[in-house]
C-alpha cells in the first residue's frame, strides 16, 4: 500500500516538477524573445499591395492587414490580385482561395488623371487621396502625381465635376520585358505546357 | 615611350567554355567604311543612356555632329550625317525587345558639312571631361551601353581596358585595336590624367596578337607617364565579362551587388575611349566599327558605319541580299538577340552582325546532368534556378542566386537537353526587377498613407485643442465679466 | 596532344551514345568470364525496357520518337541486365527491365523526373520478391558455361554445375568458418591472372577503363568513383585488422557491382546529387551504406539498396553543397522559398 502511494506520489511530484520547469522555460521564452508589435500584421502588410483603396471594406491596407490576421478571408484585395492571395496563402500557411472580385476590376494597373480643364479647384479629391498624391489648392486647378498614385479609385466620386478619369498607369518610354521562351514543362512534346507565372 | 609589361594571366577562369571562335572570317578583310545609307534611323528612347526626348523636328536640317536626342541620363545623341529630318515616327529599332518605337529619321544629303565641339584643351579637369562625354553621346560602345561619364569617380585607382572581346565572332574591338590604337590609347592616358589614374591594364585575350603588337607600337610612340600593365588571357569565354576581367587581371572579386567602380576599378571597351579621344577633338560619336559576319554573308569583315545605318544597308555592304536571311543577330552568338526587321538602324551599342543558320533542336527534360554548373563563371547551380522559374517562383530563383547570374549563356551552350536557361535567367532577372520597383512603390505608399493619417490626426488634435482653450478663453472672460459685475454692484 | 572535349557532348542521346559505347569493354568482358547468359539478358532488358518505354510514352499521351531516339530506355535495359545474375531466367530479366522502365521512370513523368535510380528499382525490387533467384544464378567464372547450358539457364532450367553465390556471398556464408589462408586457397584466388579474384578483375577493370574514358570524355565527373571506391576501401581496410572474419579489401572492391557502379550506377545524374561537391557526398554515402548493409545486413551486395537510399537524400546534398557564387561571402546553404 505504501509502495503504490510512494510510486503514485514520485510520478505526481516528478510530473509536477516537469510541468513547473516547462511552465517557467515558456516564462522566460516569452520574456527574453519578446516582439514589439505584431510581426504577423507587419508581414501580411508587406504582402498588400498598399494602394489603400478600401476596396476590402476596411480603411487602408493596414486595417486589412490587421483584420486578416485576426482571421478575416484573405481574398478580398481586388488591386492585389490572385498573386496576392496566393501569397497570403502561402504566408499564413492556409489554402488559398479564388479572389473576391469581378473580372473588370482585378488586377488592373490604373492611375488617376484629372482633366485639368474641367477641374473647379474644390480640392474633395485631395482631401480623398489616402496617399496625398493629388496637389492643388482651393480654386486652382489640380493635378495627380501619377507616380505616387497608386490606382485607388477613391477621388473619381467625390469630384463634382467628374473629371477624374482613370487610365492605365503609363511606361517608361523604354520599358521592356522579354518573352518568356516556350515552356516545354515535361517531356510532353508538340504541346507548349503551363503558362508562366 | 610609355611603360608598359606584358604578363600571362596568373589566374584561370572557373567555369566558362572555348566555343569555337570563328574570329577569322571576318578579320581577313580589310575593315572598310560603308556608303552612306539611304536613311537614317535614331530611336529616341533606345539608343542608349535612357529614354530621351527629340532636339529636333520634322523639315530640320541637320549637320553631322548636330544634336538629335537628349537622354534622361543627360547623353545626347547627334545626328551622325548632315542631312533632313524626314520623319519622327514609331519605327523598327535594333532591340531584344523586338518592338516599334518613337525614331528620328533622318535623309542624308551626302553633304559633307559638321557642327562639331569646340577641342579641349588640356589642362582640363574631370568635370569638363564628364561634360564632353555627355555632350559627345560617348556610351559603353561594349554592347552594353551604360553612360561613361557616370563611371568617372573620383578615387579611381586603376582603367581596365576592356580588350578580352571573348564573344565567338567579334572583331570589331580587335579591328579597332588593330586600325585605331592610337586613338584607344591616347583616350586612356587623357582619363588617366584627369582622373589622377596611376596604372592602366589592358586584358587581352591571347588570340589577338596583331591587335597586342600593334598596342606596343603605340605604347612605345606614346608620352604618356602612366603605367600599362597588358595582361594575356587565356582564350576562354566569358573572359571578357567586367567581374571576371577585374578578377582576372586584379585579383579582386567584386562583391555581389557592388560594381567595380565602388572598388576604384573602371572598366572601359576600346572603342568607348578611342572615342573619348575624338570627343576631346570635338568629334562626337557618328560612326562606329561593326563587325558583320557569319556563315549566312558572302563576303563578311568589318565595316565603319555610321550610327542608324539600317541592318539591310550593311548585309547588302557584304554582298549578300537581305531577303535571303530571316533572322540577324545583333552581338555575338552567346548574349546577341535575333532581329528580323532589317530596317531597323543600328545604334552604338551594335558591335556586331551575325548571319548564321543555326537550328536549336527541340527542347527535352532537364536530365540533372550538372553542364551548366560546372561551366557556370559565377559558379550558380542553373539547372536549379530554371526550375525554380519555370514553376513560377521567383524568390527559390533569387535564393540560388539569380540576381548574381551574368547571362553570359554558357549554360545555354552546354545544355545537353536544349533548354533555353539564359532566357529564362533574363526573364526572371526583369521580373525581380519589376517586383522590387513594385515593393519600392508600395512601401512609399504606405509610408504616405501613415503621414498622412498621423498628419490629419495631429490636426484634429490641434482643433481639439483650439476648441478647448477657446471655451476655457470664454469661460474665463465670463468670469472676469461676472466678478467685474459682482464688484461694480 | 590529344585536346580533352571542353564540356559534355551537347545532346542527350549523345550522352546516352557514349555511356553505351563506354560499357562495350565490360559487357566483352563479362561475356568471356560468364558466358552467353549475359548477352541473353542484355537481349531480353533492352528489348522489354524499349516496348515498356513505348508503353508508357502512349499511356501517357507522349511523342515517342525523341524519348525512343535519346536511348534513355535502353541504357537503363542494359543496365538492368549487367546487374542481374548472369544465369537469371528469361522472366526475371523481363520483369525487372519493366519494372525499372515503368515504375523507376514513368511513375514519375518519365526522363529527367525519376528520384531514384530506375535500374537499381528493378534490381530491388526483384532481390525482393524473388530472392533465391538473384542470390543463386550467379555463374562461377571458373565454369564458364557454353551456349546451350546458358540457353537452357535463360529458359529456367540452370544446372547447379555452373551457378552459385557470388564470391561476396561466399564471404557471409562458406568461407565463415575458414580462415583468411584457407579462404585464399579457393581456385578463384589461385588461378586468378591478376592476383584478385578470377574472372572479376577483368571484368572490373573493363568497366574501369570504360569509366576512366567517361571521365576523360567530361560526361562523369570523378567525384563520384572517387568518393565510392575511396570510401569501401578505408572502411574495410580499417575493418580487416581481423583476415580471418573481415572480407578483404579487394573483394569489396572488385568482387561485387563496386566499380560498375562507381562508374555507371552512381554517375545517373537525374536521380543523384548534381553539384560536384554534392557527388563527393554522394558517393561517400553510398559507399558507407554500402558496407554497412554487405557486412551486417542480409544481403550479399548492397549496392542498389545504398543507392536508391542516398538518391533520397541527394537534394537534401544538392542543398547544402552549393559552390560559393563569385562575389559573395559564403555559400547559399539549405532550401530556398517558404513552402
Amino acid at each position: 500500500m505504501t509502495e503504490a502511494l510512494l510510486t503514485v506520489g514520485a510520478g505526481v511530484l516528478g510530473l509536477s516538477f516537469i510541468g513547473l520547469l516547462g511552465g517557467a522555460l515558456l516564462q522566460y521564452a516569452s520574456k527574453a524573445f519578446k516582439v514589439d508589435g505584431n510581426p504577423l500584421v507587419d508581414s501580411i502588410d508587406a504582402l498588400l499591395p498598399q494602394t489603400q483603396c478600401g476596396q476590402c471594406g476596411h480603411p487602408g491596407c493596414k486595417p486589412y492587414a490587421e483584420a486578416i490576421a485576426n482571421g478575416e478571408a484573405i481574398n478580398r484585395c481586388p488591386p492585389g490580385g490572385q498573386e496576392t492571395v496566393d501569397r497570403l496563402a502561402n504566408l499564413l500557411g492556409v489554402e488559398s482561395l479564388p479572389l473576391d472580385a469581378d473580372e473588370t476590376t482585378a488586377d488592373q494597373d490604373l492611375v488617376a488623371v484629372i482633366i485639368e480643364e474641367e477641374c473647379i479647384g474644390c480640392t474633395k479629391c485631395i482631401q480623398a487621396c489616402p496617399v496625398d498624391a493629388i496637389i492643388g489648392a482651393a480654386k486652382l486647378m489640380h493635378t495627380v502625381i501619377v507616380d505616387d498614385c497608386t490606382g485607388c479609385d477613391l477621388c473619381v466620386d467625390p469630384c463634382p465635376v467628374d473629371c477624374i478619369d482613370m487610365v492605365p498607369r503609363p511606361k517608361a518610354p523604354d520599358y521592356w520585358m522579354p518573352q518568356p521562351p516556350n515552356v516545354i514543362s515535361s517531356d510532353r512534346f508538340g504541346q507548349i505546357g503551363m503558362q508562366h507565372g | 615611350m610609355a611603360e608598359y609589361q606584358i604578363r600571362r594571366c596568373d589566374r584561370q577562369l572557373e567555369g566558362g567554355i572555348h566555343p569555337e571562335t570563328h574570329k577569322d572570317l571576318s578579320t581577313t578583310e580589310p575593315c572598310v567604311f560603308v556608303d552612306d545609307p539611304k536613311r537614317l534611323v535614331f530611336p529616341i528612347h533606345f539608343s542608349g543612356g535612357g529614354p530621351g526626348e527629340a532636339l529636333v523636328a520634322v523639315g530640320d536640317t541637320v549637320s553631322q555632329g548636330t544634336p538629335i536626342i537628349k537622354c534622361q541620363s543627360g547623353i545626347i545623341h547627334v545626328a551622325s550625317r548632315a542631312g533632313t529630318v524626314i520623319d519622327i515616327t514609331d519605327h523598327a529599332i535594333t532591340h531584344p525587345s523586338a518592338n516599334q518605337s518613337a525614331s528620328i529619321i533622318i535623309e542624308p544629303s551626302g553633304l559633307k558639312e559638321q557642327s562639331y565641339l569646340d577641342p579641349l584643351v588640356w589642362p582640363f579637369d574631370a568635370d569638363s571631361l564628364r561634360n564632353r562625354a555627355i555632350e559627345a553621346g560617348i556610351l559603353g560602345l561594349g554592347g552594353a551601353g551604360f553612360p561613361s561619364f557616370k563611371k568617372w569617380s573620383d578615387g579611381t585607382q586603376t582603367l581596365i581596358i576592356n580588350a578580352a572581346e571573348c564573344e565567338p565572332y567579334l572583331t570589331a574591338d580587335d579591328t579597332l585595336m588593330r586600325i585605331d590604337t592610337h586613338s584607344m590609347i591616347r583616350g586612356a592616358c587623357m582619363l588617366s590624367r584627369t582622373l589622377d589614374i596611376k596604372t592602366i591594364v589592358i586584358g587581352i585575350e591571347d588570340n589577338k596578337p596583331e591587335a597586342l603588337e600593334a598596342i606596343e607600337d603605340a605604347l612605345k610612340e606614346s608620352r604618356s607617364d602612366c603605367f600599362f600593365d597588358i595582361v594575356l588571357l587565356d582564350t576562354k569565354y566569358p573572359s571578357g565579362s567586367e567581374r571576371h576581367l577585374v578578377w582576372l587581371t586584379l585579383g579582386i572579386e567584386v562583391p555581389t551587388g557592388s560594381r567595380s567602380v565602388e572598388l576604384g576599378v573602371i572598366v572601359h571597351n576600346p572603342g568607348t575611349l578611342a572615342a573619348l579621344s575624338r570627343a576631346i577633338d570635338g568629334k562626337p560619336i557618328t560612326d562606329r566599327i561593326v563587325t558583320l559576319t557569319g556563315e549566312a554573308l558572302k563576303a563578311p569583315k568589318n565595316v565603319i558605319a555610321p550610327i542608324g545605318t539600317p541592318i539591310n544597308h550593311l548585309i547588302e555592304a557584304t554582298d549578300t541580299s537581305p531577303s535571303s536571311l530571316t533572322s540577324i543577330t545583333v552581338g555575338g552568338p552567346m548574349m546577341g538577340y535575333a532581329v528580323t526587321e532589317f530596317t531597323a538602324g543600328i545604334t552604338k551599342t551594335t558591335n556586331c552582325l551575325l548571319a548564321r543558320d543555326v537550328e536549336i533542336p527541340p527542347e527535352s527534360p532537364c536530365i540533372r546532368c550538372g553542364a551548366c554548373a560546372t561551366v557556370c563563371p559565377i559558379r550558380l547551380q542553373p539547372q536549379q534556378m530554371v526550375f525554380a522559374l519555370k514553376g513560377g517562383s521567383l524568390d527559390l530563383a533569387v535564393h540560388e542566386g539569380l540576381g548574381d547570374c551574368i547571362e553570359c549563356a554558357a549554360c545555354n551552350a552546354v545544355c545537353p537537353s536544349h533548354i533555353p536557361l539564359a532566357e529564362w535567367f533574363r526573364l526572371g532577372r526583369f521580373e525581380v526587377r519589376d517586383q522590387a520597383n513594385e515593393q519600392r512603390l508600395a512601401s512609399e505608399a504606405r509610408e504616405r498613407f501613415e503621414a498622412r493619417n498621423a498628419r490629419l490626426e495631429r490636426i484634429a488634435q490641434e482643433q481639439e485643442a483650439k476648441r478647448a482653450a477657446r471655451k476655457a478663453k470664454t469661460a474665463d472672460a465670463l468670469e472676469k465679466a461676472r466678478k467685474a459685475r459682482e464688484q461694480t454692484a | 596532344m590529344i585536346k580533352r572535349p571542353d564540356y559534355p557532348p551537347r545532346d542527350t542521346a549523345l550522352v546516352m551514345r557514349m555511356v553505351l559505347i563506354a560499357l562495350i569493354p565490360g559487357i566483352v568482358a563479362m561475356t568471356v568470364f560468364f558466358g552467353p547468359g549475359v548477352l541473353f539478358n542484355l537481349t531480353a532488358a533492352i528489348l522489354t525496357a524499349i516496348v515498356s518505354e513505348a508503353l508508357c510514352l502512349r499511356l501517357r499521351q507522349r511523342e515517342l520518337k525523341p524519348r525512343l531516339i535519346d536511348l534513355s530506355a535502353v541504357l537503363t535495359g542494359v543496365l538492368i541486365a549487367l546487374a542481374l545474375p548472369q544465369a537469371a531466367p528469361w522472366w526475371l530479366v523481363i520483369a525487372a527491365s519493366a519494372a525499372s522502365v515503368t515504375l523507376g521512370k514513368h511513375l514519375y513523368g518519365g526522363l529527367g523526373q525519376n528520384p531514384v535510380n530506375p535500374a537499381m528499382l528493378g534490381y530491388a525490387l526483384m532481390l525482393i520478391s524473388a530472392p533465391v533467384a538473384m542470390t543463386t544464378l550467379w555463374i562461377n567464372p571458373l565454369t564458364t558455361p557454353d551456349f546451350l547450358t546458358a540457353w537452357s539457364a535463360f529458359l529456367g532450367h540452370s544446372s547447379d554445375a555452373v551457378t552459385g553465390a557470388t564470391t561476396l556471398d561466399l564471404y557471409k556464408t562458406e568461407f565463415r568458418a575458414l580462415t583468411a589462408t584457407e579462404a585464399s586457397r579457393n581456385p578463384l584466388f589461385t588461378q586468378a591472372h591478376l592476383g584478385f579474384i578470377y574472372g572479376y578483375e577483368w571484368v572490373a577493370l573493363a568497366y574501369l577503363a570504360g569509366g576512366l574514358w567517361l571521365i576523360y570524355q567530361r560526361v562523369i565527373t570523378w567525384h563520384t568513383p572517387v568518393g565510392l571506391l575511396t570510401t569501401l576501401l578505408v572502411i574495410s581496410a580499417f575493418f580487416s585488422f581481423d583476415p580471418d572474419t573481415a572480407t578483404p579489401v579487394w573483394v569489396h572492391l572488385i568482387a561485387g557491382a563496386g566499380i560498375f557502379a562507381a562508374f555507371f550506377i552512381l554517375t545517373d545524374p537525374v536521380s543523384g546529387a548534381t553539384s560536384p561537391k554534392g557527388r563527393l557526398w554522394f558517393a561517400i554515402g553510398v559507399g558507407i551504406l554500402t558496407y554497412l548493409i554487405r557486412t551486417h545486413g542480409q544481403y550479399p551486395d548492397a549496392i542498389a539498396f545504398a543507392v536508391l537510399l542516398m538518391n533520397f537524400a541527394a537534394p537534401m546534398i544538392d542543398h547544402y553543397t552549393r559552390p560559393r557564387i563569385m562575389g559573395r561571402e559564403a555559400s547559399v546553404k539549405g532550401p530556398g522559398g517558404q513552402s
